[in-house]
């Protein structure tokens, strides 16, 4: 935003500054930003004490002639401190400009793309710049934000290429519905929707919508908590991601950057697996015979020890002959490939003053850790404005990505995840020898039998490698979204526009299971092809006026509407099961077996009016007041219009009383109080029979197991923060605080209910949770001296979730769930209690033992934790040295539990480092033995080590499975130089920075064992707090290069 | 001033365009699925997932072929040792109540509405069933309050076992007299049990409520024995296989048997024959034995005792242990709602019994009649009347049926026992019937985690939390919530 800014102020200057002066000598230099040595241009350049100045042009550099005697150059800019320079006899002065903490507060984005002044707003507004994603890159830019925001809770689902990632603003709200943001780009919303199917059980995560979006077109990003982002309507309940897009205003002339960079990927963690003993399940005798029938049916390792000179018949040799029995230490390593992400963007703009334009071009080819999983994404992006006259303009946005992946990763328990079946296996299995699937022979035992290579294990698992690469799920997405604006200026102090813009997309994904998969129906593979397509396209129009009533008053007021319509469809067709082996495509399937197809569909529309006042006192008292009116389809008559207001109040005490000095330059206080009105999906009134599989071919129409509700009523979510924001120290001190309080009542819930009722949930109005908080922003210049600065931005925010009220006598409602564990809202837990089988306790708190010495499981479920965590933060250190920057981001959470099943089946498996404990000599259970009479005395049975494994460590042992995913993340590294354009001398090049760069480079403190903490199935509700198998997530060290021409 | 006079205009227009509510009802309206069908479109729905779910390996197979110690498993044994498994019990309550029981309620109206008896009587019966099945495996359950959710119950509370059989006799009795051949058309196409035969389903119907007068018989407050009687002089009953009720499933997935899509489709091999049974089949030379189990690698039928936690073992191994035979894993195996044979058991018994009239002879009819039955169920052929002359007796199931005939002594036994055999692959009607009858005598699981056979399933932990205040009522009134606890019609 300063840059543009910027221009305006250029223009503006160029067009007012006086164009004689005398020219007795000539000063000329450069001007660069002190915190990232970035150039300025546009900056003010005048001699001190008169009128006589010149601004620095797009590289910054300035050439000023000077009256003799001249002693002081003044340098300003709105938002940098102004800078006095003496120059002595010098000609070259360059110059260094650091951010004015009394104008921290410059212009922020706000809702409706409006640019207010920050010190204006009765609440808090985050905003991260562009080039934060584009020197260190993730492909998800949702992802891109760790660390970044207060009070945003971000989840990257796993390592998996194209996997989704979730943020949540100030907690979840909602129970059941989207807790996530809406995403808004150039004022439209776009779709931030998952799709895939990644479960616990298995599936494919195909990334959250927001993924589509561009680094390398973001200008800015506006993070607008519930209270700034009211007037965006139901789905800004939940805050909005406020994206715009670059455009060509500011270049002078034309001008072309490039931006390429290549990432290399490796695991950041993988599960400590032990070295020590086998597969199998007796400790002194193995011998493989089919793949099945012998010991190598247990696909567990409590077998005989590893590297003693023991040997054993094994799979290499089909069960010829014996081998040595040895461990495989890096097994899994090196089944996992080095990814590498390379990415490459050219942008070409311009402008002059009848328009600007920008168009870019970006490619991004990512190869993942898991073989054979790639994606690719091409991003076209074309922004242009257009002065038709001086009244009125036209703006024009739009952005093509095409998405396309030959196989993704697949989650969770199922063969398809090779993840699954490291955990599930022999720790003697040297699984690189599987590579060479094709020159194999087939399994003779299995569903594979006869179709797939043989594995170490025929009985569950298929061939890892020939599984990689024969059953697959691809896809390809097209994806438009964008708009046209005209804007026009009725008279000087009104204005409207008129806008209409959409987001439309289409995914088409081929799932392939190869005849001799052990997961399908017979072994005979599968083949289904889904295509999805989504709509959603807004026409709005806002008329804006701002009039000055008296000197002191300031009126801003602005009125619409909006025109929302949503439709979706989805096509599925599946041959269950294929005749021939390798042929896929539809007719392939199996003679007598039907092709089955299904397909659904829907539509939304919402209409809204909305207005807002804004008065202003001498520029440091601020009422701004809000309202809108939604009609939604989805809702019943009577009930589909809702109205829902907002006021918010900012005060800058220090202009007010005045009270400014140099330990306190700035200081102001906040607040604001709304609601925001929700609907519901489409077809949430009336019931209708829902079609079964067909019996052959006969219909199968059967009542849904959901009751729905003609009679439902809009959700209202009321937020109230209060804030306070100040300079200290000169500037060299920045701090925002924010104390926010949101409840969220009538929630449209489909509700569990007896299934004795006939039908296991019901949609009702009912429920409320309350998210407390407070977000700390805090940031310094801890050293700024001979050209050395060094900048810290800390962020800290706690958030207090409580599930209040569900429905009357309903404690819970499950929100996701694997094996006996489900995750939950709670009434009196925070959101997302984890409630499961845990063990049974003695008043002291010791595990009680069975008379055999296991460890007992209490019948009735408890907690056992919550994903919800208790506070994030985000740590980001930038230091500069004239051309070097270095920027260190560390971020982490506190609390938030996992319940982790590659624990629970590692341990029961015998895979883990912990299995060692006892092998030889046995376990004695820490805790009691329950005496029958009320007392208890110390477990003092021995069980093999085994045994105790897979009491304490199974479906059905939960709680000691449970970890606290509290984590602190070295989250990104980037070491960049900027050479100086002199040595380009006169080749185009200008303003060449090459970065070193690292991302997810280490956990530097986490108690969870052998995964990453930060983990889920996908990036829903009911993904979160639970794992399995998750591919590892990504340590990114890599090369960035950029450049303008 | 010139602006306004646009401005406003414009704004009012806008503010009406944006604000209109036109087309919402139509936009709303579901695309995706009928509001209304008729009656005969929900048997295929009500019959394929009732027994998809009761011949389910998780189900049928693991809390009642294994139970029964019909079938034994070499891994994965859990549930054969009494170790169950929540979520099963969620799947079997809310499948019958808010599938089965839900559709049959609603097929009910809709036939009322079609003025359609016949249709109507079939969705009493299925009603019956899955209730009958409900309470037969949890004891006291809602009924009274059940399927009640669009009045608003949510909560419904649990009635007695005892109160429920007496409401599904009286149903049963209404839907007798419902079926005629004026009673209505049922679509054939739609029929996937009976194909359109109204009689076939009134058959079906006074079957089940002889079964169920014979749940109750074993209390010694049974007194509706003239109902049993009514029931074999004067109902339409069960006149041989070809009237059972049974779902026969079709060759291709999903449409085929779960126990194939389990077993076979789903490699889960681990499902075994049980010694029991393969000791009693081979003890008598029985027939059915090679159908019901295939021979292990070692070329014999070798059945696996009921338990053990360490499995699988050199002993037990998969290639070690008979497979469960292969008419009963293939694809288009039949899912019995209720078969002849047992019909016929229960009539022999009753007239050993003395329940009905008729005596030894009259049970002796029923019990050949059971076990020629069962022969031709397992696809095994047998004489409808053992030829005179010995030396003609040359069909093994007639040679099994010389050398093990009707005897007045042990009639009892043999009855429950051939019935016992003849439920193979019943799970939960197997395990059912041996809960009342105790024969044959089992021994509880190897290494159970409790001592004895399952008397019931646990409620499953959702009625904990979603219906706690009816749900401890019940355990008040039915004792513990365990699976010890013997229902009503076992005390």
């Amino acid at each position: 935003m300063k840059k543009f800014l910027l221009v305006c102020l250029t223009a503006v200057f160029m067009l007012t500054s006086s164009e004689l002066w005398a020219q007795e000598r000539t000063v000329s230099g450069r001007v660069t930003s002190a915190e990232d040595a970035t150039a300025l241009p546009g900056v003010n350049v005048v001699v001190k004490g008169t009128t006589s100045g010149t601004v620095t042009d797009a590289e910054g550099n300035y050439k000023l002639s000077v009256p003799p005697g001249t002693q002081t150059l003044v340098f300003s800019f709105i938002g940098l401190s102004t800078s006095e320079v003496p120059i002595g006899d010098r000609t070259t002065v360059d110059v260094q400009l650091s951010l004015d903490v009394q104008q921290l507060s410059e212009v922020v984005v706000t809702a409706f793309g409006v640019q207010q002044q920050k010190k204006a707003l009765g609440y808090a507004v985050q905003e991260v710049k562009g080039d934060q994603f584009t020197t260190v890159r993730d492909p998800n830019i949702v992802s891109a934000l760790s660390g970044q925001i207060a009070g945003a809770q971000i989840t990257s689902s796993s390592g998996g290429v194209g996997s989704s990632t979730r943020i949540v603003l100030r907690g979840a709200s909602s129970i059941t519905g989207n807790n996530q943001p809406l995403f808004v780009v150039d004022g439209i919303p776009i779709s931030n929707r998952a799709s895939g199917n990644s479960g616990s059980g298995g599936g494919t995560d195909f990334g959250n919508g927001a993924a589509d979006i561009n680094p390398d077109d973001v200008e800015t990003i506006s993070v607008l908590g519930p209270n700034a982002a009211a007037l965006y309507g139901s789905r800004a309940s939940n805050g909005v991601i406020l994206i715009t897009t670059k455009s060509g205003k500011g270049t002078k002339g034309l001008g072309v950057s490039v931006n390429a960079s290549v990432q290399f990927d490796n695991p950041m963690r993988l599960p400590d697996f032990q070295n020590s003993y086998g597969q199998g399940a007796s400790d002194s005798f193995f011998q493989y015979i089919d793949g099945s029938a012998g010991d190598e049916g247990v696909d567990e390792s409590w077998g005989m020890p590893l590297d003693i000179g023991l040997e054993a018949v094994q799979w290499p040799s089909g069960g010829q002959y014996a081998e040595p029995w040895v461990s495989r230490p890096n097994n899994v390593k090196d089944f996992l490939e080095t990814g590498v992400l390379s990415t490459q963007n050219v942008a070409l703009s311009g402008a002059n003053d009848k328009g600007n334009f920008r168009l870019s071009f970006t490619n991004l080819n990512q190869t993942g850790t898991l073989p054979n999983t790639d994606l690719t994404r091409k991003t076209i992006a074309i922004n242009s404005g257009l002065n038709l006259s001086s009244k009125l303009s036209a703006d024009f946005s739009a952005n093509y990505v095409n998405g396309h992946s030959d196989n993704r990763p697949v989650t969770g328990y199922t063969g398809q995840n090779p993840i699954q079946q490291f955990i599930w296996s022999g720790r003697n299995v040297d699984f690189a020898a599987l590579e060479d699937y094709k020159n194999l022979p087939l399994a003779t035992t299995g569903l594979g039998a006869g179709y797939s290579p043989v594995n170490w294990n025929d009985r569950f698992q298929n061939n890892p490698y020939w599984a990689s690469y024969n059953n697959t799920n691809s896809n390809q997405k097209d994806r438009v979204f964008g708009n046209i604006k005209a804007n026009y200026k009725i008279t000087d102090w009104l204005s409207v526009f008129v806008r209409t813009g959409m987001d439309y997309f289409t995914e088409g994904q081929t799932r392939i299971r190869a005849k001799g998969i052990e997961s399908t129906t017979n072994g005979n593979g599968f083949y289904q092809e889904y295509m999805e397509t989504n709509y959603e396209a807004n026409t709005d129009f806002l008329f804006s006026l701002r009039k000055e009533l008296t000197t002191d008053f300031v009126l801003a007021a602005s009125a619409g509407g909006n025109r929302r319509d949503e439709s979706f469809t989805q096509l599925t067709s599946t041959a269950p099961e294929l005749e021939l082996p390798g042929v896929y495509n539809l007719s392939n399937v199996k003679s007598g077996v039907a092709v089955t197809t299904t397909n659904f569909k829907s539509k939304k529309r919402v209409n809204s009016v909305y207005g807002s006042l804004n008065l202003a006192y001498k520029n440091y008292l601020f009422l701004d007041v809000t309202a809108r009116n939604d009609w939604s389809s989805t809702l019943p008559d009577g009930e589909n219009s809702y109205f829902y207001p907002g006021v918010s109040l900012s005060a800058a005490l220090s202009d007010i009383f005045e009270i400014q000095s140099k330990t306190l330059s700035y200081l102001k206080v906040r607040g604001s109080w709304v609601q925001v009105g929700s609907d519901t999906g489409p077809y949430a009134l009336v019931q209708t029979y829902a079609f079964r599989s067909p019996w052959g071919s006969v219909l199968s129409p059967s009542e849904s197991n959901s009751l729905l509700n003609p009679q439902l009523k809009p959700e209202i979510t009321t937020s109230i923060e209060a804030g306070v924001e100040a300079s200290l120290f000169e500037g060299r001190v920045n701090t925002a605080i924010t104390f926010y309080n949101k409840t969220t009542n009538d929630q449209i819930i489909p509700v569990q209910i007896s299934g004795a009722s006939g039908y296991t949930s019901r949609n009702t109005n009912i429920g409320e949770m309350v998210n407390k908080g407070v977000e700390v922003q805090l940031s310094g210049s801890p050293i700024k001296s001979n050209g050395f600065e060094w900048n810290i931005t800390l962020n800290w925010a706690r958030n207090i979730n409580e599930v209040t009220e569900l429905a009357p006598g309903l404690d819970a409602l499950n929100l996701g769930g694997h094996w006996n564990v489900s995750t939950q809202a709670r009434v009196g837990e925070a959101y997302g209690a984890i409630f499961g089988p845990g063990f049974v306790k003695d008043p002291n708190g010791n595990i009680v033992h069975g008379e055999n010495g296991l460890p007992l499981i209490d019948a009735t479920y408890r907690v056992l934790g919550n994903f919800t965590p208790k506070w994030t933060s985000g740590l980001n250190n930038t230091f500069a040295y004239k051309n070097i920057t270095l920027g260190v981001l560390i971020d982490g959470r506190y609390g938030g539990d996992i319940h982790s099943m590659t624990t629970s089946w590692g341990r029961y498996a015998g895979v883990l480092e912990e299995t060692l404990l006892g092998r030889e000599t046995g376990i004695v259970g820490k805790g009691v033995i329950d005496n029958g009479d009320g007392t208890f005395r110390p477990n003092d049975v021995v069980v093999t080590a085994e045994q105790y494994n897979k009491a304490a460590y199974s479906n059905d042992a939960a709680e000691s499975a449970v970890f606290d995913g509290t984590y602190i993340k070295l989250r990104q590294i980037q070491l960049g130089y900027r050479f100086p354009n002199k040595i380009f001398g006169k080749t185009p090049f200008r303003d060449v920075t090459v970065s070193f760069v690292g991302r997810n480079l280490g956990l530097l403190y986490a108690t969870i064992p052998h995964v990453d903490p930060e983990t889920a199935f996908s990036s829903g509700n009911g993904g979160q707090g639970l794992e399995f198998g998750q591919a590892p997530t990504n340590r990114s060290i890599g090369f960035n290069i950029n450049f303008k021409l | 001033m010139k602006i306004k006079k646009y401005i406003i205009p414009a704004l009012l227009s806008c503010v009406l365009v944006f604000s209109c509510t036109q087309d919402f009802e139509e936009i709303n309206t579901n695309p995706n699925g009928p509001v209304a069908v008729p009656a005969v479109l929900l048997i295929p729905s009500l019959a394929e997932g009732t027994m998809d779910l009761l011949y389910s390996t998780f189900n049928g197979g693991d809390m009642g072929s294994a139970w029964a110690q019909h079938w034994a498993k070499v891994q994965y044994n859990d549930e054969e040792r009494y170790r169950t498994r929540d979520t099963q019990f969620d799947a079997i309550w809310n499948t019958l109540y808010s599938g089965t029981i839900q559709d049959a309620k609603i097929m009910e109206a809709l036939a009322i509405g079609e003025s359609n008896e016949n249709l109507q009587g079939i969705a009493v019966i299925m009603q019956v069933y899955a209730f009958s099945v409900l309470t037969d495996i949890f004891g006291d359950i809602p009924y009274t309050e059940a399927v009640r959710a669009k009045e608003g119950i949510n909560t419904p509370v649990y009635d007695t076992q005892e109160s429920i059989y007496t409401a599904l006799l009286a149903r049963l009795d209404e839907a007798d007299a419902l079926f005629g051949a004026d009673g209505g058309s049922i679509t054939a196409t739609s029929d996937i049990i009976y194909a359109g035969s109204y009689a076939k389903w009134q058959m079906f119907g006074n079957a089940l409520k002889f079964r169920m007068l014979m749940r109750m018989s074993n209390r010694s407050d049974f007194n509706r024995q003239a109902e049993l009687q009514e029931i074999v002089d004067n109902r339409a009953i069960f006149g041989s296989n070809a009237d059972e009720a049974k779902l026969t499933y079709l060759a291709a997935s999903p449409n085929n048997n779960p126990v194939n899509a389990s077993v076979i489709g789903g490699n889960r091999g681990e499902y075994k024959v049980n010694s029991v049974l393969v000791d009693m089949l081979e003890d008598s030379s029985d027939p059915r034995l090679a159908v019901m189990a295939q021979l292990n690698n070692g070329g014999i039928y070798r059945g696996k005792p009921s338990g053990i936690i360490d499995v699988p073992s050199a002993t037990w191994d998969y290639p070690n242990v008979s497979a469960i035979g292969t008419l009963y894993l293939a694809a288009t195996a039949p899912a019995y709602f209720m078969s002849y044979s047992e019909q016929e058991f229960l009539i022999a018994e009753a007239a050993k019994r003395g329940l009905i009239s008729g005596g030894d002879a009259e049970a002796k009819v029923h019990f050949d009649n059971g076990v020629i039955a069962s022969f031709r169920s397992n696809g095994l052929d047998v004489s409808d009347v053992l030829p005179a002359d010995p030396d003609d007796i040359i069909l093994p199931a007639d040679i099994y049926r010389r050398d093990n005939p009707y005897v007045d002594a042990s009639a009892l036994t043999q009855i429950h026992t051939e019935k016992w055999i003849s439920l193979f692959g019943q799970g939960i009607e197997a395990w059912t019937e041996w809960r009342r009858t105790k024969i044959p005598v089992l021994s509880p699981a190897i290494e159970g985690v409790i001592n004895e056979i399952p008397s019931r399933y646990q409620y499953p932990p959702t009625e904990q939390a979603l219906n706690g205040v009816n749900y401890t009522a019940a355990v008040a009134a039915q004792g513990p919530d365990l699976l010890t606890t013997e229902v009503w019609w076992m005390k």
